[in-house]
């Protein structure tokens, strides 16, 4: 077991607490192993099959079926963006597209200074109103028009974490800032005619 | 409908910090759960519940009651499990009250677990719901606080944990049997039933799995009653329902209203309707995964019999709106890779159809369509859907038999002429 | 089928007309195969748990809305199924479409072409053209998935038989699914070989050419192939096989699947096949190879077995014609026996005879007069062993025991498949108790002790109570106590042997079926010891034999398949024995390091070549025909004693060796206890080593390995690379002690 694992025993034990049988605290470490290195190594995999005295094909059999567990060292923020209909809908095209020239990079792909990873899934975000949708680190970003997708990148570029810019749930008509939205500077989105004007002209 | 519709599992949101236990609190919240533990017992809990005629909100619309009905009563310990894996296309209702309202949510875990006698609920919560996570962790942290969850609660017999599972990316782990295989530890792939979960599910052991808004509507039921639960929408689909509406309306959003809204009234008085001048190409009634209805269909009551009746499925009540600029290939196409992605891969049909549906579709889409093509896709439908373990193959050819139907000249054209004929893809 | 006992409770189902009884809870498929129906297959095996994920088995059952997968949906009572339905034969073909809408067809240059189950069933009922417009999908082809297997992702159709064999059978889990949807695949953990003892089994479940033996690999085509029915002889097991020959060059050997599978099986080429000699009970029955038995046999054909015999100690050795050769033995026999007297000869070896051939070679011992005889060449003491009450244990069941203990050295590594069979038992439920050098893995309980020689008989007195509270919680259950039967060389196997009859003594006392089992390390120890190849009255045992020639008193020494100087203990004494010995005569099949010291090399046949009587490790014996005739290459063993025995004798003829048809007697307790002799007076050998604190001294066990020794895989081109080159275990513990890290 690697220093790493060994320091995390508490935790561990924690984990496993939680469910009556051993196996089921596989997706919890193999979470906490990527919240901690942004990747699941394969040291990881290794600890992980001893604790739950699995074999690491096991574990790796069960980590690949999940498109969150990455294998690979990411960027300090992976952006997500929606592809499903609602978003396409919306101007998800649009988006990646302008992500990508923001970026210079490919979906898929991490930018050379290593802080944004680009990726693009078909899985629906289950924020369909405010599309085109985008997630960073798992925080959303809701209608995510140029202008806006701009400003939060050059928050996230000075170091505001990406949980104070994130849009939550709403009922129509409710306001769309986030909690302290303001002080990332993002401001409420756009309309959802705004947004879907600008999807389609891209 | 005698008395105007009031919302129930969205009441608040918007106006009141409703994360906020003692906000929640205010709102009468955990006097249900008080209710319970103190007034009644689990059967009495159980037959409210079924005298409600509460129907599933996870997509089937399988009635509550009934579900819980079938757990054998042989000493084995049972297990509760919230579905709130949302990820079905077009839906984003669950997402809302997880992260606005957790409070109901787990309140009516909590009645639910006393219904049943569970020894342990899950959260199977979808991996992606990062926020929904933060707001459930210290939401919970503060009803244990309060002695709602946990040992004892609220001073009675009555113990329950609730731990939260954080799934991964698999859209196949809301599926219910490929949701138990996850949360053992396993890959997300589901398995043949029977048996079912009731009698043979997480650990083998007697378990029930319940939708989010399912159970978010307990809370009510028992503080309320199951005759005034019954009293709201469809008879035999009654209750207040969140519908969330997508696409190409002008004010997109979760609506909730009671079972049996018809679709008109939702599109066109609740979501603003179209821009000027567009027409309903098509509607997702019940997300993703449910054929589209068109135009002619607008009246139909927005309940799980009616809109089966009309031809598709209520299911997660996910409304998706196409335009007339609407490409529809493209629709499909999107749907067609989406499933096929998802497809957990046990299945020829759905592991190797819905991959070759989404490369033809791709294919017609980019101008590369030939006439074959169409004889293909019409054929897969019948070879792929109700061939399988699960019905995510079913799932994968909703849109794409009912467009079909639908659409034939447009797909027909789409091929002949390399492109589509939609407004947004004429330059 | 209703004359059959019980018909009253069974279900009659009508598939396509023709009606069947079955016992409830029997699978369609099954009830269909009965019913003399072809429903075709791809994820269903017979062997393993059904999966029902290809979906090629769909049928229609009258009054369901749906077709049903005929391998995971049990029979109803009047069930009334449709294989022919229209919409079962276009889901058929929908299937065989879609599996092959990404397949490479690459039949010609595919070493399963012939006997595809894929190519076959589409031949059958799959759809007459192609419609697909797009590219296929593209994979690894040809990854060299462990040892003996190279996998090809574009042809696999991902049936995960495979997968399940190795998490059901072999309780392995190494080979396993990976990602999903369209990607998926099979696959080992990242960078880790696909390796254990039993992974060539994967090769004959694999419907399709996704994996395929790196041993056989482009060498021939089935239907080039001729079967032969045989016996694998590389172990005690002896487990059914199948050879297949071309041109009288064996190829490969596979199991000889049990019979239901010629059914599901591919039609065509599969059905032609033979079938085993016999039906062969229990686990060993169940086709299930170790990668041992399937893939050494390329030493059979191999260059270095020599022409005929060879004079002459050392390296160089002169050819001799088989006649002169003989008549030196013999000349040396009598020499030595006017000059030193009998018991100036001494034989060893004989553990790898057929039963007839080890009769002969007693009778050899016996015509000279030496009681200084016997087949044990390692540190075995014993070959076989008794209960308490007289019972000759049976290995048959072992799959299904509620309780094993092991003694000793790995089982896998001496005894693979029955070590399968433990796994099997251990899934079930049964504990496993092990006490030995190596900690091994079961699924389910392990209780597992480290035990060096005479501490694993304390190690059994202190489980003892345990087990008895055990026995005595469940009435009439079935032990299996499986011991390795060494501690000869340290006399250790009195009291690991003492203790080990104890505990049978008190399972059987609490009214429990124990069946002691001993794998020996020989293939054919037990026709050996079965045969009286031990030490007669006053005889010397090999131990004792090796002391003697090394101190100058054996005259002529015979060795029959005795690699010595590589299978005893004592390597120093076999060379100094082999020195001091005027006339060392080595039989064998090759000239290995103890054939190349010896003065007269008489080369022998394999066993495929011969023919005779094995006899299992529990005493079973089997008719072993010859699959080849003999290729001029050495003379079989019994051929040779009888020459010798015919020179020797008055008349010229020796006598025929009886027949053994019934299963054998295990060796008695007391006569055991003859045989492994005194219990030692001081503990196992323990070497203590300087640096280290007395009290835990560090202790050095020699270990077993399926893939080391002199013999056939020493010679074997296949095992070449996979031989283990010398390794130390260390317990992490003593690991850490001494500082050394990985
Ligand atoms: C492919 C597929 C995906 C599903 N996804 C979800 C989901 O994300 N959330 C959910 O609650 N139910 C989902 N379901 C339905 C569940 O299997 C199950 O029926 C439901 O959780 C039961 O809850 P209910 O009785 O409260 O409706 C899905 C079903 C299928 C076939
Ligand atoms: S239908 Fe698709 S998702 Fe469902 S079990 Fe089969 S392969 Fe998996
Ligand atoms: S043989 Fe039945 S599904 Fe594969």
């Amino acid at each position: 077991m690697t220093p790493e694992w060994a320091r995390r025993r508490e935790q561990v034990a924690e984990i496993l607490e939680r469910y009556p049988e051993r196996r089921s605290a596989i997706m919890p470490l193999l979470h906490l192993a990527q919240e901690e290195r942004g990747y699941v190594a394969q040291e990881d995999v290794e600890a992980i099959a001893e604790i739950l005295e699995m074999t690491p094909a096991q574990v790796e059999s069960v980590a690949s079926f999940y498109a969150l567990y990455r294998r690979r060292p990411q960027g300090r923020y992976t952006l997500t963006v929606c592809s499903n209909l609602a978003c396409v809908l919306g101007g998800a095209r649009g988006l990646v597209e302008h992500l990508r020239q923001r970026l210079g990079v490919e979906p898929g792909e991490t930018t050379p200074d290593g802080l944004f990873t680009l990726q693009v899934t078909g899985e629906c975000l289950a924020a369909c109103d405010q599309a085109p949708v985008m997630q960073v680190n798992g925080y959303y970003v809701h209608r995510a028009v140029p202008e806006k997708v701009d400003r939060v990148l050059e928050a996230l570029r000075r170091g505001v974490p990406p949980a104070s810019l994130a849009d939550r749930a709403t009922l129509p008509g409710e306001a769309a800032a986030p909690p302290d939205g303001a002080s990332a500077g993002t401001g409420p989105g756009p309309s959802q005619e705004e947004a879907s004007a600008h999807g389609r002209a891209l | 409908m005698a008395v105007p519709f009031e919302p129930v599992l969205t009441a608040g949101i918007g106006r009141l910090a409703l994360e906020e236990l003692e906000v929640y609190e205010s709102q009468g919240g955990y006097q249900a759960l008080r209710k319970a533990v103190r007034q009644m017992t689990p059967q009495e809990v159980q037959k409210e519940v079924t005298d409600s005629n509460l129907r599933g909100r996870g997509g089937a619309g399988f009635p509550t009651g009934r579900k819980w009905s079938f757990l054998p009563n042989d000493g084995r310990p049972r297990y509760l499990i919230c579905n709130a894996d949302e990820s079905e296309p077009g839906t984003f209702k669950d997402r809302l009250l997880l992260e606005r309202n957790p409070h109901l949510v787990i309140e009516g875990i909590m009645l639910a677990g006393y219904a049943i006698g569970a020894a342990r609920a899950f959260i199977y919560l979808r991996g992606e719901f990062r926020q929904a996570y933060e707001v459930l962790q210290r939401a919970l942290a503060r009803a244990r606080e309060r002695g709602y969850v946990g040992r004892r609660v609220l001073g009675s017999d009555f113990s329950l944990e609730i731990v939260v599972h954080r799934g991964a990316g698999a859209y196949i782990c809301g599926e219910e049997t490929g949701l138990l295989s996850s949360l053992q530890g396993g890959r997300g792939e589901p398995r043949l039933k029977p048996p079912f979960p009731a009698t043979s599910g997480l650990y083998g052991q007697p378990t029930v799995v319940n939708n989010v808004e399912t159970l978010a509507c307990l809370p009510s039921i028992i503080s309320r009653g199951a005759a005034w639960f019954a009293s709201i929408g469809s008879p035999r689909s009654p209750g207040p329902k969140i519908f969330s509406v997508s696409g190409r309306v002008r004010r997109p959003g979760n609506y909730e209203l009671p079972l049996g809204t018809p679709l008109r009234e939702i599109l066109f008085e609740h979501a603003g309707g179209l821009e000027p001048g567009r027409r309903i190409k098509a509607v997702q009634p019940g997300g993703g995964s449910s054929p589209i209805l068109t135009e002619q269909h607008l009246d139909v009551a927005m309940d799980f019999d009616s809109v089966a009746q009309a031809g598709s499925m209520l299911g997660s009540a996910g409304v998706i709106v196409l335009d007339d600029r609407d490409c529809i290939v493209e629709a499909a196409r999107v749907l067609a890779e989406f499933y096929a992605h998802e497809s957990c891969g046990q299945c020829t049909p759905c592991r190797e159809g819905l991959h070759w549906a989404a490369r033809v579709l791709r294919r017609i889409e980019q101008g590369g369509g030939r006439p074959e093509d169409i004889e293909v896709l019409q054929s897969l439908p019948s070879r792929i859907a109700g061939r399988t373990i699960c019905p995510l193959a079913d799932a994968g050819v909703g849109f794409l038999s009912s467009s079909l139907k639908y659409f034939m000249d447009e797909y027909r054209s789409h091929v002949t002429l390399g492109r589509c004929v939609q407004e947004a893809y004429v330059a | 089928m209703s004359e059959a006992g019980g018909a009253g409770m069974w279900v009659t189902v009508t598939i396509d007309g023709r009606t069947v009884q079955v016992p409830p809870g029997t699978l369609l498929v099954e009830a269909a195969r009965q019913a003399g129906v072809h429903i075709p297959v791809f994820c269903y095996h017979p062997r393993l748990k059904p999966a029902g994920v290809c979906r090629m088995c769909l049928v229609k059952v009258e009054k369901m809305p749906k077709l049903v997968p005929a391998c995971t949906t049990p029979v109803a009572d009047g069930m009334a199924v449709s294989t022919r339905d229209p919409e079962v034969r276009e889901m058929q073909q929908a299937v065989l479409e879609f599996l092959l809408i990404n397949h490479p067809l690459d039949c010609p240059v595919c070493d399963k072409g012939g006997e595809c189950e894929l190519q076959d069933l589409t031949f059958k009922y799959g759809p007459a053209v192609s419609r697909l417009a797009d590219g296929k999908v593209r994979r690894r082809k040809a990854v060299e998935l462990g040892p003996f297997i190279v996998l090809d992702e574009e042809r696999c159709i991902l049936c995960r038989r495979c997968v399940r064999f190795d998490d059901e059978v072999a309780a392995e889990a190494q080979l396993v699914v990976s990602e999903r949807a369209i990607h998926t695949l099979i696959t080992t953990a990242d960078g880790r070989p696909y390796d254990h003892y039993f992974t060539g089994n994967t090769i004959e479940l694999c419907p399709v050419g996704a994996l395929t033996s790196r041993v056989y690999r482009f060498r021939a085509r089935p239907w080039d192939l001729s079967p032969v029915a045989s016996y694998c002889t590389l172990c005690s097991v002896h487990c059914p096989v199948r050879l297949d020959f071309r041109h009288g060059q064996l190829m490969r050997v596979v199991s000889p699947g049990a019979p239901e599978e010629r059914i599901f099986g591919a039609p065509g080429m599969m059905a032609a096949y033979g079938t085993p000699a016999e039906e062969v009970p229990g686990f060993r029955g169940m086709g299930w190879l170790c990668d041992r038995g399937r893939f050494d046999y390329r030493y059979l054909h191999s260059p270095q077995r020599p022409e005929g015999p060879l004079a002459g100690r050392g390296p160089l050795k002169q050819p001799l014609p088989w006649e002169a050769a003989l008549d030196r033995v013999v000349q040396a026999l009598r020499q030595a026996v006017e000059r030193h007297g009998p018991e100036s000869v001494a034989i060893a070896g004989g553990g790898r005879l057929m039963a007839e051939e080890a009769w002969r070679l007693r009778q050899l011992a016996e015509a000279v007069g030496t009681p200084h005889r016997d087949h044990r060449v390692s540190d075995q003491a014993v070959a076989s062993l008794a209960s308490p009450s007289g019972r000759t244990g049976r290995a048959e069941g072992l799959e299904r025991a509620d309780l094993v203990v092991l003694v000793g050295q790995p089982l896998v590594e001496q005894a693979p498949v029955l070590d399968l069979a433990v796994r099997q038992a251990a899934r079930a439920g049964a504990p496993v108790y092990a006490a030995g050098p190596v900690r091994p893995r079961y699924p389910g309980q392990l209780h597992h002790r480290p035990a060096l020689g005479a501490q694993a008989a304390d190690v059994l007195r202190a489980w003892q109570a345990e087990l008895e509270a055990f026995a005595a919680r469940r009435a009439g259950g079935r032990a299996y106590l499986i011991w390795d039967g060494r501690g000869a060389w340290d006399g250790s196997a009195a009291a690991v042997g003492g203790a080990l009859v104890e505990l049978a003594g008190a399972l059987e006392a609490a009214g429990w079926q124990v069946h002691v089992l001993v794998p020996g390390d020989q293939p054919q120890s037990r026709a050996a010891e079965a045969a009286g190849v031990l030490p007669g009255p006053g005889g010397l045992d090999t131990a004792g034999i090796l002391r003697r020639a090394a101190e100058g008193g054996i005259q002529v020494l015979y060795l029959v398949g005795a690699n010595l100087l590589e299978t005893f203990p004592d390597r120093s004494l076999v060379e100094e024995a082999l020195a001091r010995t005027p006339f060392v005569v080595v039989q064998d099949l090759f000239v290995t390091a103890t054939a190349a010291a010896a003065d007269l090399v008489l080369p022998a046949l394999p066993a495929a070549m011969r023919g005779g009587t094995l006899v299992d490790l529990d005493g079973t014996p089997h008719r072993l025909e010859a699959a080849l005739p003999a290729d001029g290459r050495g003379r079989a063993d019994g051929e040779i004693l009888s020459a010798i025995l015919a020179r020797l004798a008055r008349d010229g003829r020796p006598q025929a060796p009886p027949s053994w048809s019934e299963p054998l007697p295990a060796l008695a307790v007391d006569e055991a206890r003859r045989l492994w002799g005194p219990p030692a007076s001081a503990p196992a050998a323990a070497d203590g080593r300087p640096g280290f604190p007395a009290e835990r001294p560090w202790r050095v066990a020699p270990l077993v390995r399926l893939y080391a020794g002199g013999g056939t895989v020493a010679f074997d081109p296949a095992f070449a690379a996979h031989r283990e080159p010398l390794a130390i275990w260390l317990h992490p513990a003593d690991a850490e002690r001494a500082g050394v890290r990985e």
